[in-house]
């Protein structure tokens, strides 16, 4: 990192605080808790500022930093939770999933076409509140899985939970996220 | 050839569009036309798809995704930052 920028950090304040901000607040739903992990990174990012290499996006730098605060806090969460296994148990007897590796085979049916939504920016607005609805546990399965991109093994390992359970949770998340996003999307439609 | 555990296996550890063009070809053949885990696996692909898009808009700061931090908050962090001299 340049001299300046690392005897400047108040200006990754004005330029990135909102950006950082936001990222938290999404995967951790507490503002107060946000703002925090938001101050940690900066605060670690002056600690290391001799280690970043020039070239590379500051921006992407105090991410990568903040995504493993998020990441860590969430591991911490879940693993301070109760996992009741019994409901999965009992999945994992069924038939259908033995035969298919799947829960159900009748998911509702969307009653918009979610991929012409997803070309709007306003329906990511409307995910990002919905992302923010949903059940703790829910909430931390997918944005493990979608959003920080860790793979089935590592979330599992990491949870202390089995593939199944895991499976049950995005499932759950899933449903729930199609739920809200047709009632505030079409109810979003009405009133403009 | 595909049978939905491959299906359900690769998708629990993939995101579907990460997969090789000849993989993704023949998953999204069966998830069209199987009968038993299509409509299950088609819901899972559409909430990969969202989540893709909302990554995306996500990393390039899209406007209606925006939750600015309270003034206040920064101005309590400018103060942290002031008092944190950088390691040597």
């Amino acid at each position: 990192m340049t001299t300046e920028s690392a005897l400047n950090p108040e200006r990754w304040i004005d330029e990135h605080a909102d950006f950082l901000y936001r990222y938290a607040l999404t995967r951790v739903r507490d503002h107060s808790l946000a703002e925090d992990m938001v101050q940690e990174t900066f605060l670690a990012a002056i600690k290391s500022a001799a280690r970043f290499k020039e070239g590379l996006s500051e921006r992407a730098w105090l991410v990568g930093i903040l995504k493993h605060k998020v990441v860590d806090h969430i591991r911490k969460a879940v693993r301070e939770t109760v996992v009741d296994q019994t409901e999965v148990l009992e999945l994992e007897k069924s038939k259908l999933f033995q035969w298919s590796g799947i829960p159900t085979m009748r998911p509702e049916k969307w009653h918009i076409n979610p991929r012409r939504a997803f070309e709007q920016k306003e329906f990511l607005a409307v995910f990002q509140q919905c992302l923010m609805t949903l059940k703790p546990r829910e909430h931390t399965a997918f944005t493990l899985r979608e959003l920080e991109d860790q793979d089935t093994d590592t979330i599992c390992k990491e949870l202390g939970i089995t593939p199944n359970h895991l499976w049950v949770m995005l499932h759950r998340a899933r449903n729930a996220l199609k739920t809200c996003l047709e009632t505030k999307w079409i109810n979003r439609n009405r009133t403009d | 050839m595909w049978r939905c555990k491959h299906v359900a296996d690769a998708l629990a550890k993939h995101h579907y569009w990460e997969l090789p063009w000849a993989r993704r070809v023949g998953l999204k053949l069966h998830v069209c036309l199987c009968a038993v885990c299509g409509r299950f696996h088609r819901q899972v692909m559409v909430m990969q798809d969202a989540a893709h898009h909302f990554h995306e808009a996500e990393a390039q700061d899209d406007p209606h995704l925006r939750i600015p931090m309270p003034e206040e908050t920064k101005r309590r962090l400018k103060e942290a930052v002031r008092t944190r001299p950088p390691a040597p």
